[in-house]
């Protein structure tokens, strides 16, 4: 296992920490995990055990690192497919690379793709697993795709440079984040249109549903903040401030629903919110990994991973002392995290 | 003369929503707030430096793109802090205006502008130290927000390596190296305070930004660029800024409370208009720049037809550039375009204009909650 012992600038190998941090990272007997990092400028995919911290594959995405990036990602209603918006910054080409990519879990392979035009960059899947919604921050839309046929069966101008993007649990409302106009654009599935504009805190990047969908919570990487959404009122109704320095990009909500994980980048930590009280609970600062954008939660609630972009590492979290227990590596410019399920035999 | 607005309607209709979007202080200063004009002005002092800096580091013969760079000593930048200077030492303003006139000239004709140039330079310090109180510009929240404004302004370093990508105009390419070459100048001076952390922190985003700008020269195809490269970067950086200096930076995280700025430095500008134009017209180049970088795309989405109007507005007061190539990127409701012909605008004087300026500012603070 190759663990990070200090996740700043040298990219030390650790060989102080590493069996007691191996001992800290039980197996998980009744599912197994992998935790899967977008890596921006690497143009690949850092496939990762999640019991382990081992590194199981890199799954390359293009031959053009730079030009196509990798960036959001969402997660199967069952865990078994992860998918991957790929951003084409030459889409004048012949060929452009603007798609979103189907990973099987179970062996790492793609599954499938489809063209997604206008610089893809975040996903969400509905609900049935039958929808992906994609933020296309190019051309200022959120976009409805079928996962059986690829075909874009919506497509809406929501805020300039759309960015996050989230389905409500009952699959009837899509969010999506606009970082220039500070603002949620609220898409009514059914009816197939937008039906509302938010205005949430300064440079919006991720929006994610509680559980029970009451609550949509909206990062706000200048404001500091994370709006927090009256789903039925459709109105923010308040601003967890992090301090201006936070810049908080992902978030993640426990599988229990009572607390939100939110990644810092600009302090390079992870925020712990008790979704209660809207409080913050934990700032886990020692031994991150640098500049976290990415964050995700294993289905059992156990373990918390953050993609370090300035560190290109994952750090791991046990959510039990909420304390990084280990630091591994992940390709260049870490950008997102997601948990897969590995099927049991 | 006021016209009929659809806020209301659309706030029947239920597709705008007041935030309710608190915004906490945490840094003692807010030099955007408190020194709004006197930024400006700097910003226009340090455009001149930045395009004297290009005309020193190419040589004859200069492309086109880049005399046309140039040339802007003698335009808005100046306007910025024209009336000013002028007000306070007419003979330094006109001995400014001749040699920045002479730069322009010697680049435009092909000739070795060196000596002009040195002149020049020389001029500008001081009518630097004329239009900016020597308190105000050693104050390092001051200097943060010029670094900021040299980061992600029009031409700065964001904005320089995103126009030269996006749009394939390899000649804003230079604007943001000269304005990197600024930033660090400026980044010595303030990390004096920092922490060690802090140091290198910046430290690295600067390396990271150099690695884009390797040089004055524009790339030579770029081609597979990622425009928004160097914005990263420069987010970053600014937030290292902030914490250094102690200053809230990003002005745009209170659009209610921006606005109500806006408004109440525009009704100061209407004023003064009809006796000290361009005294007026340096508070209305405060008010545009804030305007497009933090309110402009947010109106309209919420309010096309309030935004319509305002962004028309500037034109009958300064010379704003209206130049944006927002392309795909237009937002859901927006239908306005700056430069629409709108007769009505181009009409009005200044005066009016300024007035009904404000009372813009009115109606959108009203819709961003204030």
């Amino acid at each position: 296992m190759r663990l990070l012992a200090q996740p700043g600038r040298v990219k030390t190998l650790a060989a102080i920490s590493t069996a007691t941090l191996l001992l800290s990272l039980p197996a998980f007997a009744e599912e197994t995990y992998r935790v899967y990092v977008a890596n921006e400028f690497g143009a690949d995919i850092s496939v990762i055990d999640s019991a382990t911290g081992e590194p199981i594959k890199t799954i390359t995405i293009s031959d053009r690192p730079g030009e196509v990036r990798p960036r959001g990602m969402a997660v199967s209603p069952d865990g078994k497919i992860i998918y991957v918006a790929v951003s084409d910054f030459y889409p004048q080409r012949e060929t452009p690379e603007d798609k979103i990519l189907a990973i099987d879990v179970e062996t790492n392979e793609k599954l499938s793709e489809f063209r997604a035009g206008g610089n893809p960059e975040r996903l969400a899947v509905s609900p049935d697993g039958k929808q992906i919604w994609a933020s296309l921050e190019a051309i200022a839309s959120g976009a409805g795709y079928d996962v059986a046929t690829g075909k874009q069966f919506a497509l809406h101008k929501v805020g300039i440079e759309a960015e996050g993007v989230a389905v409500s649990p009952d699959g009837k409302w899509v969010y999506i984040t606009a970082e220039a106009t500070h603002t949620v654009s609220i898409i009514d599935v059914a009816n197939n249109k937008v039906v509302k504009h938010l205005l949430v805190g300064n440079r919006p990047r991720v929006v994610e549903f509680s559980l029970d969908g009451k609550r949509a919570y909206v990062s706000a990487e200048i404001g500091g903040t994370i709006s927090v959404i009256d789903t039925e009122k459709q109105a923010v109704i308040e601003s967890i401030n992090l301090g201006l320095d936070s810049r908080p990009v992902e978030l993640a909500v426990a599988p229990d629903g009572k607390r939100l994980y939110v990644a810092g980048g600009g302090t390079s930590a992870v925020y712990v919110i008790d979704t209660e009280t809207n409080a913050v609970v934990q700032t886990i600062k020692e031994q991150m990994g640098r500049r976290p954008w990415g964050i995700s939660i294993t289905p059992d609630g156990k373990r918390v991973f953050t993609a370090n972009g300035l560190s290109d590492s994952v750090s791991i979290i046990d959510t039990d002392t909420l304390k990084v227990i280990a630091n591994v590596p992940a390709g260049r410019g870490a950008h997102s995290a997601e948990v897969g399920v590995v099927p049991s035999k | 003369m006021t016209r009929p607005i659809n806020l209301l309607a659309a706030l029947l209709l239920g597709t705008v929503s007041l935030p309710g979007v608190a915004v906490a202080q945490q840094y003692a200063n807010s030099p955007f707030y408190e020194h709004t004009v006197d930024l400006s002005r700097a910003y226009g002092l340090e455009s001149i430096g930045l395009r004297l800096d290009l005309a020193a580091a190419f040589k004859a013969p200069y492309d086109d793109e880049l005399i046309e760079t140039i040339e802007g000593v003698t335009g808005p930048a100046f306007a910025r802090f024209e009336g000013t200077l002028e007000e306070r030492n007419p003979e330094l303003a006109k001995s400014l205006s001749a040699a920045l006139h002479e730069v322009s000239e010697a680049v435009e004709e092909g000739g070795d502008p060196t000596e002009a140039i040195a002149e020049a330079r020389e001029l500008l310090e001081q009518a630097y130290g004329v239009v900016i109180d020597a308190d105000l510009r050693a104050n390092p929240a001051f200097k943060g927000g010029i670094i900021l404004n040299l980061l992600l302004a029009e031409e700065g370093v964001a904005e320089g390596y995103e126009e030269a990508v996006e749009n394939n105009e390899p000649w804003e390419y230079p604007n943001g190296w000269a304005a990197l070459q600024r930033v660090k100048a400026l980044w010595d001076e303030v990390k004096v305070s920092a922490d060690p952390e802090h140091v290198a922190d910046g430290q690295e985003m600067l390396d990271l930004l150099d690695t884009l700008y390797p040089q004055a020269q524009p790339p030579a195809s770029v081609a597979g660029l990622n425009p928004e490269e160097a914005e990263s970067p420069s987010q970053r950086l600014g937030g290292i800024v902030e914490t250094v200096v102690n200053a809230d930076l990003y002005p745009g995280r209170d659009l209610a409370r921006l606005v109500g700025h806006l408004g109440e430095l525009t009704a100061s500008a209407c004023a003064v208009y009809p006796k000290e134009d361009e005294v007026a017209a340096e508070t209305i180049y405060a008010v545009f720049d804030l305007y497009s970088a933090h309110v402009e795309q947010v109106a309209g989405l919420f309010s096309p037809e309030v935004q319509e109007r305002a962004s028309g507005l500037f034109g009958a007061m300064i010379a704003a550039d209206d130049d944006d190539d927002d392309d795909g990127e237009e937002a859901a409701t927006t239908e306005a375009s700056n430069d629409d012909g709108d007769d009505d605008d181009v009409a009005l004087s200044a005066v009016e204009a300024c007035g009904e300026l404000a009372e813009a500012f009115t109606e959108l603070k009203t819709v961003f909650g204030g």
